[in-house]
């Protein structure tokens, strides 16, 4: 029953303060990591650009996901592709792990997802319209 | 709580909050591209604007200045990401290229 009420549109608000939860902790986090980095002498940063696949997300939700993304001092959004679903992120700890950085997203892309639909697990393609 | 102790929490936020803009500061000139100066500095200055006004709500504490504190930390996270957003957009479309550590860079791959 847990795992339904969760999936069910009453446990909307309850997602969303998770969601918003989770999100400062890893706004926190991060800017304390630019921070350290900036103060220890002769450290460089290891920056890198991916492409994620962000297909199925309504207008609303790309423009929210773009906003989150920036906010976290450690990455930045530098370009959209709306015709292939695809956006171009900069990451500041990236180290040649392209892949790890894309997890991280799309895992901020899912949690956007459960924290924002009435029904995340239906997965349509659709998306809210606020 | 007594006052003492609400004017050291208070305090304390707004030197760490300066402290952050002063790390910024220092960001700006230390890092190597527009890129990273841009996802750096924006928002990490957010964070220490953030802490000062934390510090002043906790200060002078009153409800309407919790909400009023609350709106403005909000506005300043929105507007920094949309500017850093547009900066790094713009930098893009002018031709910036990022510093030559950037690895990889799937966006100069696929044009």
């Amino acid at each position: 029953m847990r795992g339904s009420f969760l999936s069910s549109p009453w446990s909307l608000p309850l997602r969303t303060i998770g969601f918003i939860g989770w999100f400062v902790w890893q706004f926190i986090v991060t800017s304390l990591q630019v921070v350290t980095l900036i103060i220890t002498p002769g450290r460089k940063p290891a920056p890198g650009i991916v492409s994620v696949k962000m297909d199925s997300l309504s207008d609303t939700e790309l423009t929210i996901l773009i906003a989150l993304i920036t906010i976290t001092p450690d990455t930045l959004v530098i370009a959209v592709d709306r015709e292939k679903g695809e956006m171009f992120v900069h990451g500041m700890f990236v180290e040649g792990d392209a892949e790890g950085l894309r997890v991280a997203l799309r895992q901020t892309h899912d949690r956007l997802i459960a924290g924002l639909r009435r029904n995340p697990e239906i997965g349509d393609s659709k998306g809210v319209e606020l | 709580m007594t006052p003492e102790i609400v004017s050291f929490i208070g305090s304390a936020f707004m030197v760490l909050g300066a402290f952050i803009i002063a790390t910024a500061a220092i960001g700006l000139i230390k890092l190597p591209d527009v890129y990273t100066r841009t996802s750096a500095v924006g928002t990490a200055a957010g964070l220490g604007v953030s802490f000062m006004i934390i510090g002043v709500v906790v200060l002078d504490y009153s409800t309407l200045n919790l909400i009023k504190g609350i709106i403005a930390i909000i506005a300043q996270l929105i507007t920094s990401a949309i500017g850093s957003f547009m900066l790094a957009r713009a930098s893009y479309m002018t031709g910036g290229k990022p510093v030559e550590t950037t690895v990889p860079d799937e966006l100069a791959d696929q044009s």
